[in-house]
This record gives C-alpha cells, structure tokens and sequence, in this order.
C-alpha cells in the first residue's frame, strides 16, 4: 500500500492539545511544506506542544515559515535548545503567552531517541551542577553523579527527506539527517516530506536511511518551498 | 593592527595540533578554522551531525542539505562523515571529540563555565555548549578578558548561571593563556608581549599563579 498522501491529509493528523516533534536544524532538514500547512490552520488548532530544536528558526529566511507558525498562537508549549533566531518565539516566552523548556542539545537529542527506542529514561552527566538539573532526579553511578532525564514522544512527527520510495524508505543526505532520524522513530504517527519519490527498489537497502516501518505517511515537497 | 578577537583566534589555531579532533563553538572560536596552518590535518566535529577535514564551503543558495550549526555550508570530502545529530552527541558525551573551544560570559577560579544565560532574562538558547563541556576531555575557552563594560569575564566565582561545573581546562584571551582546575585556579602560562604580568594580573578578578615556565607569546606577526 502506497503511503503518498497530500500535505493537507497529513497535516489533518494533528489535532489541538496534540505534541508534534518538528525535524530540521536552522534551515537544513526542515520539512517547510508541512509547517506551512500547519501554519495554515491558525484558529482551528490551540494548545500544541511543538519539539523543535529551534523553534523552526528562518535565519533570515521567511519562507521558512518558522516565525508565522509561532505567530498564530497555536504553539502553547515549546522544548527546544536553541530559540535565538526565533523573534516571534522569543517574545510570546518574555510575554508570557508561550512556556518554554530548554534542554542541552545532547539531552534533546537522547530523550527524542529513547522515546522512539522505547526506553524509560537515561542519565547524562550533561548539565550537572547547572540550573538544567533543578527538580530532577541526580544519580551516582561508580562515583560519577548523572541526571536522569525522560523519554520525549510525539502524537505526529513532521520530518524531512531527501528521497523516499512509495513503501517509506526515506533517505536523507548529509546534515539535513539530523533530529529526523530520532523524530521519526518517536512519533506515533510520522510524516516525512521529501524532494524526490522514487519506485520500491530504487533505494540502496544499504543507503536507507529510515526504514518504513517507521514512516506512516509520505508528502511530495514543492519545490518552491525550498527556493531560499 | 589586529583585533583582540583576530589575536585570541591566531594564538588558538597557533596551538591546535596536527590530527586533533575538535568542536568550535559561536563567536570567536569560530572564526578559528580558517586560520589554522594547512600543514596540519584538524578534523571538524560539529553538532548537527557532520565530521569533516578542511574548511567551510562557499556558500551556494538553496543547498540546504549541508549546513552546519552556525547555518554556514560545511564542506563534504571524502575523509568527512555525516549522522545523526544523537551519533553526534553519543561523539561528544562519550569523549570522542578530544577538544572543544567555546566562548564565555564567565570563567571562574573552579573551572566553571558559564556562556547560556545572563541573570533575570529569559534564555535565548543553550545549544551544544553543555554537552561539549561535559563529554570533552580538553575544554578551551576563548573570550576577550572584559565585558562590554570593561567587567572582567574570568572571576573567582561565576555569578552567571553556569553551562558546566569543573570542566574548563584552558583560557585564551587578549591578556595572554591560562590553564585552570578546580584545586589550582587560574595558571597564567603565556603572555601576549604587550602585556606585563602585573597588568594581566589587575585585569582578573581572581587569584592568578605564574608558571615558573612563563612563555611571551609570538604569532610571527606585528599586533600593532
């Protein structure tokens, strides 16, 4: 069964109140397409919980749609390591419109991957001794004091290919992979935007870079959405 | 003449190794790369999920499949290698990236690091920085001796909210090289010729101890 479906029925997934982790570091590896859709959905959807890495940060570039998203106050919660380059993000936090919760990239990273690896929990020694470990569990392993941080999952994850087949073998290329790979395995219902489908087969088993099993649905990206 | 920040990134690549593994930061550490001499083979770790030799790519519109985390093109050669952003961190927090050099609002007397957050204003973004200075076994940091204001940035105790705690192993300002530990405090190791150790001395507001092995710091250029 063909998993092609239209940026408009995956994006229906979504429903308020729902967590959706966001793919993509800065420009590279954002799936624009769907947050564009998202986007579009201002005043339908209220109190989502957005996991990005930053906040779907434009760097200057507004058809990234990352400040727009923010803008139509559907966002009520947002984790994330870096928000510098999100100025809508970053007023409606100060403004109390917006809570946040930042986390060391690393933690981010690991808590998104044990979501989807279903796993309980993991101790880093990252953050020890800093306001990151406030209000959470410190335990001492053979001398060395780590903090137990917890699985992050997602109700939709929105992630970002470069090549998918119509099974959902995604392939992505250089550092556009980044939090996709972890997103895609920690959303209950994952959607991959991709530049360019291909038949079953046509992908390297060996080059596959997210098996399908972990991908419910595939968008074909415009590609005046990635003309930057 | 050359600036404070263009002399703390010289000395810095002055001293990165042949086959080092190493990390740089945002602001002065990375405009580091560039600088190092090209007889030596230095291995670019950087957090999205990318190792590569070599130097930054120019920059080509609407490739946005090979940026790094400055949002600049990172280069792809063949000694690179591309994963996912958790490989890179199970790179960092497991030690496999020998060094990292970041910048800093604080340093303090107990190797303490703190660059995240100023006091009373919400947190704009913490990034990698926390997980660099907890996995890497040599954290360096280079910064300008002073804020803005001219408040001394390397302190006895950071009163910024701290990034790391006893992880710092080296200072590279304007003034000159510091080694730092918890036990030991600041070291001054090498000094920039235009400053005396009394001066450098008077702009830390901190003990500092001088090597008996006391080096003046040559960058086989005129800094005036």
């Amino acid at each position: 069964m063909s998993k092609i479906t239209t940026f408009e029925k995956a994006i229906d997934h979504i429903q308020s109140g729902m967590t959706v982790m966001l793919g993509g570091f800065f420009l590279s590896g954002s799936p624009f397409g769907l947050v564009k859709e998202l986007t579009r959905r201002k005043g339908k959807l209220e109190n989502l919980t957005l996991i990005s890495n930053d906040m779907a940060s434009e760097m200057g570039y507004p058809q990234a749609y990352g400040n727009a998203l923010i803008d139509t106050g559907m966002i009520k919660k947002c984790i994330c390591t870096v928000m510098t380059h999100n100025k809508v993000a970053l007023k409606r936090v100060a403004d109390g419109l917006m809570e946040s919760e930042m986390l060391p990239m690393g933690t981010f990273a690991e808590r998104i991957r044990i979501g989807g690896a279903g796993i309980g929990g993991f101790l880093t020694p990252t953050g020890v001794g800093t306001p990151i470990a406030e209000g959470k569990p410190i335990i001492n392993v053979d001398g060395v004091d780590y903090i137990l941080e917890k699985p992050l999952k997602a109700d939709v994850s929105l992630v970002y290919g470069s090549m998918a087949d119509e099974n959902g073998n995604v392939y992505i290329t250089g550092t556009a992979r980044n939090f996709n790979i972890a997103m895609a395995t920690a959303g209950k219902f994952t959607v991959a935007e991709v530049l360019k489908i291909v038949k079953p087969g046509e992908i390297d088993p060996s080059m596959v870079t997210i098996p399908a099993p972990f991908i419910d649905a595939i968008v074909l990206a415009n590609e005046e959405d990635y003309k930057l | 003449m050359i600036s404070n920040r263009e002399r703390i990134a010289l000395k810095v690549a002055q001293d990165i190794k042949d086959g080092e593994f190493v990390n740089f930061g945002h602001g002065i550490p990375y405009s580091v790369p560039p600088l190092i001499d090209k007889s030596k083979k230095v291995f670019f770790q950087n957090e999205p999920g990318v190792v590569c030799f070599g130097t930054y790519a120019p920059a080509e519109k609407g490739v946005y499949e090979m940026l790094d985390a400055s949002n600049s093109y990172v280069c792809e050669l063949p000694q690179g290698a591309f994963m996912s952003t958790s490989a890179s961190f199970a790179m960092i927090r497991g030690g496999h990236v020998s060094k990292t050099v970041l910048g800093a609002l604080q340093v303090d007397s107990h190797a303490n690091i703190a660059n995240w957050k100023t006091p009373g204003k919400p947190a704009s973004g913490i990034g990698g920085a926390m997980d660099l200075c907890a996995g890497c076994p040599q954290v360096l940091v280079a910064m300008e001796s002073t804020a803005k204001d001219g408040t001394p940035k390397m302190v006895e105790t950071c009163t910024y909210p701290l990034t790391a705690a006893g992880r710092v192993t080296m200072v590279y300002t304007e003034l000159g090289v510091f080694t730092v530990n918890p036990t030991e405090g600041f070291t001054l190791i090498e000094r920039f010729p235009d400053y005396t150790v009394e001066e450098i001395i008077a702009k830390v507001a901190a003990p500092v101890k001088v090597s008996p092995d006391l080096k003046v710091i040559d960058l086989g250029i005129p800094l005036d």
